[in-house]
């Protein structure tokens, strides 16, 4: 069968650890190795001052430079855990405890309470979550025109096609690239994974960050960069969409009520909370007040 | 290799469970002994274990807990050795992580698993090698100075969010503090360096042996090598390219760690095996 689009003419490029492909103007790298070594965790910690996720991808990275203007833009851990609040969490930090911490806390100081505690110190505070809404780091000083300005809705080439996506074109080259993932010590998960796709006619990312709080709540923030090699002058696209629904509401959802697995499942998480109306996921949320929900188009022009 | 004989497994277990109901929460073993930390079902990681470390019973054995979820082959592990409870070991856990999903694909119903969880109930909580190295699966508790506090624990019991029992199996070391501290989270211990001090001194004991927390070197060692965290599923959910190691503690208490890569069967048979062909570690998916 003739593939729907011609291919056009690329080269591929694959290291240990590394995989690259130049297509038109642009050069996409996709690096993939182990977690962080202790020596290196121990630097992360010291640097962003929060304790760092069980499993760290410091090496890992997703790139892609324009190589005409020299726009660079690249999804790595260290950027998005930036993102992560440290501190007391405030007003629009969407900041939760675990289901049975009341319980927990009053088993350990009430007055019933048996157990005499030694000294305790205070913990210092951060987003144990992991929440960010981190949608991707602009690399090159170089970028000097590349500002993100407000899509306009009017304008068909301002938002993410689809269609066209939807098409089942050759992948000319693909990537998943994990950055972080916690298992918040058996109360729920929190994932970062990107994942890339360049195909015959465009370069599409999805970078997708997903909650779950056990009891609590699911949250979940995709960023989508899209970029059509048709665009003329050089157009990104860049969509962020933030949910949350009460862990109740999603569990609902599930297809057999005994099996969780799927709550463990970015995908099954998203696919939930997306397909819910509106007004509850992107809106209500859980009731967190985390300024992370709702939906943000913008677009960047490449001026070489 | 004998057909798998699902009743006569049941059966095992049952007996097993007997074992298990008559041991005190801290058990008492002697080295040489060989320790192994998280193994999570990685059954080919287990089967490279015991190529390196020696087969049961010519090698004695102590697995630090976390025997199942996440890995593709959780059902199968062997007798004849000291197994410690893991946080893993819980019906709450197993029900999200795998283990209940894994045994109704595998057995057509929840029944195995309710075996398995029921055993894990009377597995010990703690483990003492030659009355000097303590051996747990997390970590220390603010209610526990003396361990005869542990042997006073209904362990008999799903793991509980609360209390001495949750704090061991839970419990996480932090090399920057001194004392016990409350997660973040809400709940939650970690426990620093006078934690660790004070509780060998109490005890007549000069290590602390734990499992629970992935790294990249397959173990760890804080507190001027007072503690070390022991982790023993190499290449952990088949993506994190971490080495893995087993503790082998000789009579007179030297330890060596004794490392260890990814067993090449995984590379037939599991997960990154259908994804080969793409370095990245995923078949192309049209995402959205």
């Amino acid at each position: 069968m003739a593939a729907a689009v011609a291919v056009p003419e690329h080269k591929l490029s694959e290291s240990p650890n590394s995989r690259a492909i130049e297509i038109f103007d642009w050069t996409v790298t996709a690096k993939t190795g182990p977690i962080s070594s202790a020596a290196q965790c121990d630097a992360l910690q010291a640097s962003l001052g929060i304790p760092h996720p069980e499993m760290m991808f410091g090496y890992n990275l997703l790139q892609i430079k324009h190589r005409p203007s020299g726009w660079t833009y690249a999804f790595r851990s260290e950027d998005a855990l930036r993102g992560v609040k440290s501190g007391p969490l405030e007003d629009g930090d969407g900041g939760v405890k675990v289901g049975y911490a009341d319980t927990w806390l009053k088993s350990r100081t009430g007055a019933d309470s048996q157990i005499p505690l030694p000294q305790m110190v205070a913990t210092k505070p951060y987003d144990w979550t992991y929440t960010t809404t981190y949608a991707g780091s602009l690399d090159d000083a170089g970028s000097r025109n590349a500002q993100w300005t407000p899509a306009e809705p009017s304008n068909a080439h301002h938002s993410i096609p689809i269609a066209e996506l939807s098409r089942p074109d050759p992948i000319l080259f693909y990537a998943e690239i994990p950055l972080f993932d916690d298992e918040l010590h058996d109360n729920g998960a929190s994932h970062l994974l990107v994942r890339v796709r360049v195909m015959p006619t465009c370069i599409f990312i999805l970078s997708r960050f997903t909650l779950r709080v056990d009891n609590v709540l699911f949250r979940a923030h995709d960023t989508r960069v899209y970029h059509s090699f048709a665009s003329a002058p050089p157009l990104v696209v860049r969509e962020t969409r933030g949910w949350e629904a009460p862990h109740e509401r999603v569990k609902r959802a599930l297809p057999r009520r005994d099996d969780l697995m799927p709550l463990t499942d970015p995908n099954f998480i998203c696919k939930v909370l997306s397909d819910m109306p509106k007004e509850v996921s992107q809106e209500a949320g859980a009731g967190t007040g985390w300024r992370g929900l709702g939906t943000v188009v913008q677009v960047t022009t490449l001026q070489p | 290799m004998a057909p798998f004989d699902l009743d006569a497994c049941i059966q095992q277990l049952l007996h097993k469970q007997e074992v298990l109901m008559r041991e005190s929460n801290v058990v008492h073993v002697s080295a040489p002994v060989t320790v192994v930390g998280d193994i999570h079902g990685q059954f080919y990681d287990l089967i490279e274990i015991f190529r390196i470390g020696g087969y049961a019973p010519y090698t004695n054995y102590l697995f630090l807990g976390d025997y199942v979820d996440r890995g593709l082959f959780s059902l199968r592990y062997p007798d004849r050795v000291q197994l410690i409870r893991g946080n893993h070991e819980s019906r709450a856990v197993t029900q999200t992580y795998g283990f209940y999903t894994e045994c109704v694909r595998k057995y057509g119903s929840s029944r195995v698993w309710t075996y398995f969880t029921d055993m894990f109930d009377f597995l010990t909580l703690s483990v003492v090698i030659d009355d000097k190295i303590f051996c747990v699966h997390g970590g220390l508790s603010p209610s526990i100075h003396s361990i005869d506090q542990i042997k006073v624990v209904d362990r008999f019991r799903e793991i509980p969010h609360e209390g001495p029992m949750a704090d061991l199996v839970w419990s996480d070391p932090d090399p920057e503090k001194e004392d016990f501290a409350i997660s973040p989270r809400g709940a939650g211990y970690t426990f620093g360096s006078g934690v660790v001090y004070k509780f060998l001194e109490t005890n007549g004991m000069t290590h602390i042996l734990r499992a629970h927390q992935l790294c990249m070197e397959g173990y760890a060692s804080l507190f001027d090598n007072h503690l070390s965290t022991v982790w023993s599923a190499p290449n952990y959910c088949y993506r994190c390219g971490n080495s893995a190691s087993i503790l082998e503690v000789s009579p007179g208490g030297k330890m060596y760690f004794n490392v260890f890569e990814a067993a090449p069967e995984n590379e037939r048979d599991g997960p990154s095996q259908q994804a080969a062909q793409s370095a990245g570690g995923k078949l192309p998916e049209y995402f959205l």
